[in-house]
């Protein structure tokens, strides 16, 4: 990291869900799910469905849950 | 009019028997006067005292999530524990600075021999560890060791400030604390993100220059740090960023050292995350010139000393984050940088450079949880 400047402090801190986005290396169709353990980015997963190309965890990331 | 009354000014008097007014102005007022530093110390202090008491529990808390990460199913927890509270412990001398010539070596040197140190001491307690486990124990027994840390300075200046009653050292104590405690908020966030192997905030630079190193073969070329050569644009790029998905930054400093000997690039692109400013958007992507890597200043130095005697220009990249952000969980704003990234490395290559040139990219920060 640059630019070592600290910020205010937040006193509204989220609590975040964790999801993981798999997509096909070729049809780059997005699934999110939830995250599960062992689950790491550029991990090749299944094969796709549609193309037969490699699935593959493209991103791991919080969310705030969304409300109903 | 009303104020003048309160503060009994003038002719104005709260009630018409002076004793009674002397008693509700002037008593107090002299109180304050004489006492006004002693009632505010004793005010700080309270407040301090909690705040101390909130972070030896977080203290503590960490010291008890690191033990149960690292015993799970081991058999002689005793002796692990305690080695976990003499690992604790473990400082680091930096070396003198007085004469400076030379210091980033010292430095370099120091801070290898604290991180072989204590990966060979994790090996030696954990011989069965892969390495992806022995580098998350690595990271959350760093945490729980910062915790320790920012909790005993506190204690310290709490305890110093209290026994000598020394107000201006508690008030600035005072001052300083919601900082000290978004710190240890970010540091709590830390271990979970950690422990599960997912990846922070600040993993976004290995995260994008993973990307572009996938299906590509990965040489290793210094401690941890990993290289590959891809064609982008007609170009020659050369990819480089800490080994994933074990929690490290690896050692860009040297490898990006010896690739600018050996390649002769035209450019150099650096890819980091920085931290914002308050009011700024987390993961808006900037663009700069100069060596985007933050630490204790090796790497930098030597990247630096690097380009400057090729005559090499250095662009840097930055996604802007908080410091809670950068070393917890990844968020989507952060994650969702990553096109917008890879958008502004082929401009700048189109732009900047010829075919046919050669052009480092590094992705710096933890790799936790990402592959190349």
């Amino acid at each position: 990291m640059s630019l070592p400047i600290m910020g205010a402090p937040d006193k509204k801190a989220k609590k975040l869900t964790v999801y993981t986005i798999e997509e096909c290396v070729k049809c780059k169709k997005p699934v999110k799910r939830e995250f599960k353990d062992g689950d790491l980015v550029h991990k090749i997963l299944d094969k796709c469905k549609d193309c037969n190309e490699n699935i593959m965890i493209s991103l791991i990331y919080g969310e705030e849950p969304k409300k109903n | 009019m009303d104020l003048i009354f309160i503060i009994g000014a003038g002719n104005t008097q709260i009630t018409s028997n002076p004793i009674l007014n002397l008693a509700i102005i002037y008593l107090p007022l002299a109180l304050l006067i004489l006492y006004g530093q002693k009632l505010q110390t004793w005010l700080i202090t309270n407040d301090l005292s909690k705040t101390v008491g909130r972070l030896k529990e977080m203290k503590d808390k960490s010291r008890d999530e690191t033990i149960a990460h690292i015993t799970e199913g081991i058999d002689n927890k005793e002796e692990t524990i305690k080695r976990l509270d003499s690992f604790l412990e473990y400082f680091t001398i930096m070396p003198v600075d007085l004469d400076p010539a030379g210091v980033i070596n010292k430095l370099d040197h120091i801070m290898t021999s604290r991180d072989m140190r204590m990966k060979s001491e994790i090996k030696q307690l954990f011989p069965d560890l892969d390495e992806l486990k022995a580098n998350s124990i690595e990271n959350v027994i760093e945490i729980a060791t910062s915790f320790n840390f920012v909790y005993k300075i506190v204690r310290h200046f709490y305890l110093v400030g209290k026994k000598t009653n020394n107000f201006l050292l508690l008030a600035q104590l005072q001052m300083i604390i919601p900082f000290l405690m978004l710190q240890a908020d970010a540091l709590n966030k830390a271990m979970a993100t950690f422990k599960k192997n997912q990846p922070i905030g600040d993993a976004i630079g290995p995260m994008i220059v993973g990307k572009l190193m996938l299906e590509h073969e990965k040489h290793d070329i210094a401690v941890d740090t990993v290289y590959a050569e891809s064609d982008i644009s007609g170009r020659k790029a050369i990819l480089v960023t800490a080994k994933g998905p074990a929690g490290t930054v690896g050692q860009p400093g040297n490898a990006v050292q010896e690739l600018i000997n050996k390649e002769n690039p035209s450019l150099l692109i650096m890819i980091d995350a920085a931290l914002k400013l308050e009011g700024e958007k987390t993961g808006e992507v900037a663009e700069g010139i100069g060596a985007a890597i933050g630490g204790i200043g090796v790497d930098k130095f030597k990247i630096e000393e690097a380009a400057t005697n090729s005559n090499l220009p250095v662009y840097a990249i930055v996604v802007k984050q908080s410091l809670v952000e950068a070393i917890s969980l990844m968020t989507k704003e952060i994650a969702e940088s990553v096109d917008t990234v890879h958008d502004i490395i082929n401009r700048i290559i189109e732009e900047r450079t010829n075919p046919n040139d050669k052009i480092i990219i590094v992705g710096v920060g933890n790799t936790i949880g990402v592959i190349q």
